[in-house]
């Protein structure tokens, strides 16, 4: 024995120093791990979102509007839900990183693998309907999520220049065929709708929020072509069910 | 303490069976600090530059720190790269703490260092003709510090692609592009030392 390893020994001797359990490393490696999992389900979570409200069908009506595609299409696009992929996709890349083997990879390819599997996942997630579930939670839940979805479809929807407004069905007149939608600013239009064509005539009840494409032809009336759901409203779907429970109660 | 019997086989335990045998007897941990004080006490004063009592210091952290982290042990890896990692682990935390102080990078008992490092530059017969071992380790001194590292590693350590990855903790791909700028680096500096010498003195 060297002087040297003799010292070592006597101090682990002399000081009880004793190798940490093997359960403390497979506990941290394990938290990692779970963390980075995590991560990515709540980016796969976040990217189905994105998908949810880009079915919504606003990106279609890009071309109603004047300006750059680009600049439309980002608007419509939740930079919310994008910035937490994002942000998910780092979180999980630093977990990654710190785990055993971690090292092994390089950045660009555990971020690009993160987003990968987010959009995946994403893409399952939003199949499944677990995207329309959350973003009525966060609807529900987040004043700040629930103000910053109406100005978003606000900045889209009330627009009747541009053919474009959303609103409350609050009243319907079949004989006319006029309906009178009430937009977020509380304005009634009458809106005309002889030669649209619904979605889904499920629709064409009261309460219901609509958004319609046409044109305006007065300063409270409007001339619809076409009368769309709004997938992203939560208070269509709080309406269906106050119906639901009405027609029940009948 | 070993008993006689066990001493003669040893020598042929590998580093990673004795990592087995010092978790249930610690006195077989001596075997592993005797294999490898010269080594980490050479690769620590290498990448340092510190005093022989800092890297005394610093070695005995490594062992005792590595000692605590036995299980942690990748039987994946080789028990040298998981050593060395410790090591330059220690001497990160402990040397860059006192960056301000000017640091003299040993490279004492190179003597092969001007062969190897000079033969996979191409810049062989240059370096034979103009520089001493002497000014050697002053370019190499003058480099970046993770190019420096790289090639102590590769150079002077001799490890291997996989082993310096698994040391440094960094993937094999960025491994051979530090390897190669730390290379490109020393023959920068080598060539601009070149230029001085051989600018007219007024």
């Amino acid at each position: 024995m060297t002087k040297f390893s003799e010292s070592i020994i006597g101090k682990i001797k002399c000081e009880h120093i004793a190798p940490v359990p093997r359960w403390h490393f497979l506990l941290k490696d394990s938290a990692f791990w779970t963390f980075s999992v995590f991560s990515v389900i709540l980016g796969s979570l976040s990217f189905s979102v994105v998908m949810h409200i880009i079915n919504s069908g606003d990106l279609d009506i890009v071309n109603h509007l004047q300006g750059n595609l680009l600049t439309s299409a980002v608007m419509l696009l939740p930079y919310f839900w994008l910035l937490f992929l994002g942000l998910f996709a780092i979180v999980a890349y630093f977990n990654w990183k710190s785990t055993k083997n971690g090292y092994r990879y390089k950045r660009r390819w555990i971020v690009f693998g993160s987003v990968a599997l987010s959009v995946f996942f994403g893409s399952v997630f939003f199949a499944l309907g677990m995207a329309k579930k959350l973003d009525n939670l966060m609807t529900l839940t987040i004043p700040l999520y629930n103000e910053s979805k109406h100005n978003a479809l606000n900045e889209l929807w009330l627009q009747p220049e541009k053919g474009l407004l959303a609103g409350k069905i609050i009243e319907i007149d079949e004989n006319e065929e006029k309906l009178i939608v009430r937009d977020e600013n509380g304005k009634d239009w009458t809106v005309t709708d002889n030669a649209t064509g619904w979605e889904d005539s499920s629709l064409e009840k009261k309460g219901k929020i609509v958004k319609v494409i046409g044109r305006k032809c007065g300063d409270s009336s409007f001339e619809a072509t076409e009368v769309r759901k709004c997938n992203n409203c939560q208070d269509d779907e709080d309406v269906d069910i106050k119906n639901k429970k009405a027609e029940n109660e009948q | 303490m070993i008993k006689d019997k066990e001493k003669l086989n040893i020598a042929e335990k590998t580093d990673e069976q004795l990592v087995v045998l010092t978790l249930k007897d610690e006195n077989f941990y001596s075997v592993l600090v005797e294999r490898y004080e010269e080594k980490l006490a050479r690769y620590i004063l290498r990448i340092s530059g510190g005093s022989k009592e800092d890297v005394e210091d610093t070695l005995q952290d490594v062992f005792i720190s590595a000692y605590k982290n036995l299980n942690d042990f990748d039987p994946d890896l080789k028990f040298s790269s998981w050593i060395y990692r410790i090591a330059h682990n220690k001497v990160i935390s402990h040397f860059r703490k006192i960056t301000a102080r000017p640091k003299t990078v040993t490279y004492e008992g190179d003597g092969q260092l001007l062969n190897i490092l000079a033969s996979d530059l191409d810049i062989a017969r240059d370096l034979e003709r103009k520089y001493t071992g002497e000014e050697v380790k002053s370019i190499l001194g003058e480099l970046d510090e993770k190019y420096r590292e790289v090639l102590v590693l590769k150079f002077l350590e001799e490890k291997d692609y996989k082993e310096i990855s698994d040391i440094l903790e960094k993937p094999m791909g960025t491994v051979a592009t530090l390897i190669n700028r730390a290379k490109k680096q020393f023959k920068e500096k080598t060539l601009k030392r070149e230029a001085q010498t051989l600018e007219p003195k007024t």
